[in-house]
């Protein structure tokens, strides 16, 4: 059998490690060998082989190791070699003893090197399209961030100037369409405030949460007073039956939105003359608090997409962002929300938070 | 004249374009197409600088990322190198700090050229002069260039070679 034929077929040649450095063929040249590396050798096929393949210079430390040591085969990394007009060959190394000999084996390894490679270029090719796409991502959202912003603005000068406007002597029908254009901007206003909720929301790393808990009794009769205003020109009277103070996993400036969001919508249903009641009852790791009116309820047709983006009901007007604003904060916190229409007519819209005991936030199964 | 040989490494972040600068140095050539080096490529080049026959040994290192590192064992006997940025990616700069960095651990103060490649694409440059500060302040020269046009690449090369003799190694 010439097995040194069939080393050479194989793609590989084996070097003997000789006393003064140089390497002496052992086997058949495989045709990669054949040329510039081949010329390189003397009349005995010994040469130095980093002249021609100065990769092994890094490989030798390891080599030396596994030829002085126990003597198993110690492989190298595969690296590529430029050979003339351009071509590459992709090689790897193995040294080990055979015998008394230092041996060293040179394998052109083409296949692992083509699947390592495309594996490598997959995952590098992904990684650059995720970098890209969340560069993208991140330019519309400060962009859209900006615009946003930037609307509130002028909002607050025209109602403002609306406001005042309808203090003074104005003439027929003038404080009604001082009121009008007064109503429209305070919708707009609030439609800006909504979109940039669900941003800062969606947003999610830029807030911090009270690590001692949210009072949510305290949140609730904060929120009532912002909604107080509104609920007196309705006529709809803001309840809270929250006594007991439960600390919650929030961020209370975003609690009170969340409850804000809740009270606008039973104050937007709920008829005058009627309450909207605000309930908590204690679960073993939670708090749920139920907002209650006594309007018309949700519509069925709209329930399964209840609190998700941009859902209108078909009377309610609004942004369609409210809700979904509220749910992916709560979730956040690690709570949830739902509805449940109340069997002697009207909403309730519940919401279950995380609490806090003894300053540590307790999980929920 | 005894052509004398001279280890130069190019280093960077992957994607960045060494080995299309490599390409363009050895064989004029350039490739839009985009394979991934693995491990380490090597190629030669003769050149005259200085007065002196050389060959240029270039070790063209796999890029830095999360899925390979640069290897320290590949800059040993390096006599310099070119630390490459993409000027159309800003990160690619902070890989570059923390490869000049390793390199200087490894093999101490070893002459680099900064070369911010991608010149070509400058409308979309995310790189300025105050990005590149700290950087330039230490390499021996700072350079733009387009593998894809050429541009820059022999002078990036050439201004190596003139970093090394400098610095007046024994052996050169």
């Amino acid at each position: 059998m010439d097995l040194s034929s069939a080393i050479a077929a194989v793609g590989a040649v084996m070097l003997e490690h000789l006393p003064d450095g140089r390497f002496q063929r052992q086997s058949k040249a495989p045709r990669w060998w054949q040329g510039p590396i081949e010329a390189a050798e003397d009349a005995e096929r010994s040469l130095d082989l980093r002249d021609v393949l100065p990769f092994v210079d890094v490989f030798l430390p390891d080599a030396e190791q596994a030829w002085a040591g126990s003597g198993a085969p110690v492989a190298s990394e595969i690296w590529t070699q430029s050979s003339g007009g351009g071509s590459e060959i992709h090689l790897q190394a193995f040294a080990m003893r055979v015998g008394a000999s230092a041996a060293l084996v040179i394998v052109q390894n083409d296949f692992v090197f083509a699947e390592r490679q495309l594996l490598l270029q997959r995952a590098r090719e992904l990684r650059f399209t995720y970098d890209a796409l969340m560069r993208e991502i991140e330019r519309k959202d400060i962009l859209l961030h900006t615009i946003v912003h930037d609307l509130t603005a002028p909002l607050h000068s025209i109602v403002g100037a609306l406001s005042l406007l309808r203090e003074l002597p104005l003439p027929e029908n003038g404080a009604h369409w001082a009121q009008v254009a007064v109503d429209a901007a305070t919708r707009q206003r609030a439609l800006v405030r909504d979109i940039l909720d669900v941003f800062l929301a969606e947003q999610g790393d830029s807030e911090t949460l009270e690590s001692e808990g949210v009072d949510l009794a305290t949140a609730i009769t904060r929120a009532i007073a912002e909604r107080e205003p509104v609920a007196r020109q309705r006529q709809v009277q803001l309840v809270s039956e929250v006594n007991e103070a439960y600390l919650v996993v929030a961020d209370e400036v975003r609690l009170i939105r969340v409850l804000t969001n809740l009270l606008d919508n039973a104050l937007k249903h709920g008829p005058p003359g009627t309450p909207v009641r605000l309930v908590a009852t204690a679960e073993e790791a939670c708090v749920r608090l139920c907002v209650e009116d006594d309007g018309p309820g949700v519509a069925t047709d709209v329930l399964p997409r209840l609190f998700q983006k941009l859902v209108r009901e078909p009377r309610g007007g609004g942004s369609g962002l409210g809700l979904y604003f509220c749910r992916i904060t709560l979730e956040q916190w690690g709570g949830s929300i739902g509805y449940e229409p109340r069997a002697t007519g009207g909403a309730s819209f519940w919401i279950r938070m995380r609490r806090v005991t003894h300053g540590v936030a307790t999980t929920t199964r | 004249m005894t052509r004398i040989k001279i280890k130069i490494c190019l280093i960077g972040a992957t994607g960045v374009g060494k080995t299309s600068l490599a390409s363009r140095y050895v064989r004029s050539m350039f490739s839009e197409s985009y394979l991934t080096t693995i491990g380490v490529k090597i190629e030669t080049r003769e050149l005259r600088r200085a007065g002196r026959e050389l060959q240029l040994v270039i070790w063209d290192l796999s890029g830095e990322d999360e899925f390979q590192n640069v290897q320290a064992a590949y800059l040993m006997g390096a006599a310099g190198y070119l630390l490459v940025a993409d000027g159309t990616r800003r990160g690619t700069l902070d890989t570059a700090a923390v490869l000049e960095r390793r390199v200087r651990e490894a093999v101490g103060n070893v002459p680099y050229v900064l070369v911010i490649n991608k010149h070509d694409l400058a409308a979309s440059w995310e790189v300025d002069d105050a990005d590149t500060k700290l950087l330039r302040e230490k390499a021996y020269a700072t350079i733009d260039t387009s593998a894809r046009t050429g541009g820059g690449v022999s002078e990036a090369f050439d201004l190596l070679v003139d970093a090394i003799v400098a610095g007046n190694p024994p052996w050169i």
